[in-house]
């Protein structure tokens, strides 16, 4: 892997591959998150996507992506830690696989560049009609977290968890942001500047290109943007402003769903490796004590499982439970996880564990947007990190290891919806 | 042993018969980090009517087996289990059960041949109990129960219902906690053997892997079968659809719907469903697809939003066209489609379907950058009697032609219903 950077100040980072039919460039604009700004910002790129100077509306934007065999734009927005970033994810067609030998990735680019820099705007302000659509769309999104009862019960357990700080915070904005009082076409357009001028930008491209050649044709086509040079860090969650203790949410559902929030204060500016082998014993898959003991030996679930963030340093454990189970279900979890403190770890449990991790990681080199999603959260690392260089960190961790970092492993908060 | 080579993609598939029955197929991804291996089996929620051909009486078996089955599949003789043995070999496992096919899998980066061997010999050696059966009666239970609260999972199971009479496809895939009920460890047995006769599955294996390991393995654990007919009824003839519309509420915070087409048309295997795929396919890029007017003027109107899809949903004995998402006003957008569905029908566009036809192509294409999504294209195609290599080839010979054909015989109202689920009436 290469890291490059560009003379606007942009940072592209290069993973060479030819394994794939398709190549994929990201580029993601990253701020701190902010009450007030991250509903603007979640925005902006949705806007931008849904029309074009050069194109017109979204129907010309996605014509135009069709015409060069089906390429893809989506937009991202991401959460990692205290800070949002937005932008997109593009992927498109080798240009060896065109029927009449078309340059697909620099149509691609120049779709890219338009998109970013010629949105249609008025009097200093964006479309209003294209502006109340997204907004109207982004709330129907924040409304559907509801539908996904695991995920609705993961975010209420985070909110809960990080009261008051920016780690508790939705990167898509609040509910009102998207009101008639929300966001207007003029104040949308001040968050955009606001993000071109301050934002800190990361690209990430992975296909058969050369980096520098890459890098020389992105100077090109995004020479325009300016952005800003802040740090990226990964402080642990902020948990002062909650009590943490038990919360119960009436909804009307067949099966309960049960989040638990642990805090571990180890991120990627630590060494995170044995915190994330605990978590994998703990419960992050069918060999995991959560598996083997709350789903397999007492049937009491579908899945059990445990998920460790490694910029915020949380673990979340998340099971749907029939309501008569939940207290059963809530003392066998914590008893697992004291099971693991007290090193009660066979070399079986833990050489499994090993191995899915070390599978998941030479797994995600066949997937461009798992590479990605590597990159951007090793951009949180003190020092870049490759995913070779993971596993070999992997591999030194030893089941003492494990186990000691699991003694920082603290319960906070329980979520449950009934 | 044939090797099918196709040269302008790059990629190509070695297919063996081996000796026991089995169909193998192999697909080398030199430089892909994972192999992905699946041993499936033709059976699914749909076949839940058999005889054995030279059997007089046709045996009707409880909603739901088939997934059952593969739940218990896992479980070994000695009393563990075979996800006790991939985490000894760090395969990343699963199974799954569809309508028409079961499948076992997994996935790894190392130790391909002494997971392939866990494979093989957990899916040939079935071992149920009554204990066991008890047991998963519970595990199952939760994981219907947790479907039932799924919006999405519901409004295509409510369309189902919809558009078929009698095929089973209507049925849920995992059966109802009170039929599951009524399995026994020697109705397992049962289907196991006729299902799972070797004659009847596959085994399918992407990326870099060397034949002789994959041979080795099967030399080993399979044991010849008998070759056999199995003699399956899917009902009574369709004569129509059972409703036009579904409704059910759910605590969503958007009402969800599913519209489906109803495709009669359901004999065609081979080449000529690759053609008839391909062009539905295109057909459905053309009318609802991201570029078209109907998704530019729902998307506009706040209709619909970027969670509308489309697909041609297809499985032995069944097929039709669905699209839905969310959206706050569904008949306005079933109108609307209807609309539009006139207004092709009345104006063939030409540059519409060239467009549509390249990126169709290319997504079919960009199948082959995942070895799963190779795996589970292969063995869906191979079960519908085709051939996964030939499906770029046919879009050369897909025309405009084809597409309003499909337009006319399948995009009828009498073919469509509607499902919805919306939110709780708080009242």
């Amino acid at each position: 892997m290469q890291s490059i950077k560009m003379k606007n100040g942009m940072t592209l980072h290069v993973i060479p591959t030819d394994q794939f039919k398709t190549e994929a460039l990201s580029i993601t604009f990253f701020q701190p998150m902010e009450e007030e700004k991250n509903g603007k910002r979640a925005l902006l790129p949705y806007v931008l996507r849904s029309g074009c100077q050069d194109y017109g509306s979204l129907k010309g934007i996605n014509q135009e992506l069709q015409r060069q065999y089906s390429a893809a734009l989506s937009v991202y927005v991401r959460k990692k830690g205290h800070y949002q970033g937005v932008g997109y994810f593009l992927t498109y067609l080798d240009d060896r696989l065109a029927f009449g030998g078309e340059c697909i990735s620099d149509a691609c680019l120049e779709l890219l560049k338009n998109v970013l820099l010629h949105p249609i705007t008025k009097d200093g302000a964006f479309d209003a009609d294209i502006v109340a659509q997204e907004k109207k769309n982004l709330k129907d999104l924040l409304e559907s977290r509801v539908n996904d009862k695991i995920l609705y019960g993961m975010d209420q357990c985070n909110q809960h968890m990080c009261k008051g700080s920016p780690y508790a915070l939705s990167e898509y904005g609040r509910m009102e942001d998207f009101g008639e009082e929300g966001i207007t076409g003029a104040s949308l357009y001040e968050a955009y500047q606001e993000l071109l001028q301050n934002a800190r930008c990361e690209l990430v491209y992975i296909g058969r290109k050369d980096g520098a050649e890459m890098a020389a044709k992105l100077e090109q086509v995004l020479g325009e943007i300016h952005p800003g040079a802040l740090a990226l860090d990964a402080q642990p969650l902020d948990v002062s402003g909650s009590q943490g203790g038990e919360v119960t949410e009436e909804l009307s559902i067949n099966q309960c769903k049960l989040t638990m929030g642990f805090t571990t204060g180890v991120t990627v500016e630590d060494d995170v490796f044995p915190t994330m082998m605990a978590n994998v014993i703990f419960g992050g898959g069918p060999t995991s004590k959560l598996f083997m003991n709350v789903r397999e030996k007492l049937s009491l679930c579908y899945y059990a499982t445990s998920r460790y963030d490694n910029i915020t340093g949380q673990i979340l454990v998340y099971s749907g439970i029939e309501k008569k189970n939940l207290e059963v279900a809530k003392a066998e979890i914590l008893h697992q996880l004291e099971e693991l403190k007290q090193g009660k770890v066979t070399d079986e449990e833990f050489d499994a564990a090993k191995m899915s991790v070390i599978n998941s990681l030479r797994t995600a080199k066949d997937s461009t947007a798992a590479m990605e999603s590597v990159v951007v959260s090793n951009l949180f690392r003190k020092e870049p990190m490759t995913v070779d260089q993971m596993i070999e960190e992997i591999r030194r961790v030893t089941k003492e290891d494990a186990i000691c970092a699991a003694q920082k492993i603290q319960p906070h908060t329980t979520y449950i919806l009934v | 042993m044939e090797i099918i080579k196709n040269e302008k993609l790059g990629e190509e598939v070695i297919r063996i018969t081996h000796k026991s029955g089995l169909e193998i197929a192999i697909i080398p991804k030199k430089g892909f980090s994972s192999i992905y291996a699946q041993f499936a089996a033709k059976v699914g929620s749909v076949d839940n009517c058999f005889k054995l051909k030279g059997e007089e009486q046709f045996t009707r078996i409880p909603d739901g087996i088939a997934h059952f089955l593969e739940h218990k599949m896992f479980d070994m003789e000695d009393g563990t289990n075979a996800f006790d043995q991939y985490a000894k070999t760090g395969a990343s496992a699963n199974a799954f059960t569809a309508f028409d096919k079961t499948a076992y899998l997994f996935s790894t980066t190392d130790h391909f041949k002494e997971s392939l061997e866990v494979l093989v010999n957990c899916v040939t050696h079935p071992y149920f109990t009554k204990e066991s059966v008890e047991k998963e009666q519970g595990i199952i239970g939760q994981e219907i129960r947790m479907y039932d609260d799924n919006g999405e999972w519901r409004v295509l199971f409510n369309l189902l219902e919809c558009l078929y009479q009698h095929n089973p496809v209507r049925i849920d895939i995992a059966g109802t906690v009170e039929s599951i009920a009524k399995i026994d460890h020697e109705l397992l047995y049962r289907c196991y053997r006729t299902f799972y006769n070797l004659h009847n599955m596959i085994l399918c294996v992407v990326g870099d892997v060397k034949v002789e390991d994959v041979l080795e393995v099967c030399d080993k654990y399979l044991e010849p079968a008998e070759p056999q007919e199995i003699i399956c009824d899917y009902g009574p003839a369709e004569t129509g659809l059972h409703s036009t519309y579904h409704e059910q509420q759910l605590p969503v915070a958007s009402p969800l719907f599913q519209l489906g087409f109803k495709d009669n048309y359901t004999n065609c295997e081979g080449r000529e469903f690759l053609k008839r795929e391909a062009a539905m396919g295109i057909l459905l890029s053309m009318l609802v697809g991201r570029s078209s007017d109907f998704y530019e003027e729902m998307y506009r109107q706040g209709l619909i939003n970027s969670s509308f899809s489309s697909e041609y949903f297809w499985g032995r004995g069944f097929a039709s066209a669905i699209m839905g998402g969310e959206s706050k006003e569904p008949e306005k957008v079933q109108q609307h489609l209807l609309s539009a569905i006139e207004k092709m029908k009345q104006n063939p566009d030409d540059e519409l379907f060239q467009r549509c036809k390249r990126a169709v192509y290319a997504s079919t294409v960009q199948m082959f950058n995942s070895v799963e999504n190779i795996a589970v294209q292969y063995v869906g195609y191979y079960f519908a009697k085709a051939d996964f290599f030939q499906v770029l080839d046919v879009f050369d010979e897909v025309t405009l032609d084809d597409v309003m054909t499909l337009l006319d015989q399948v995009f009828q109202k009498e073919n469509m219903a509607l499902s919805v689920v919306r939110p709780v009436d708080k009242a």
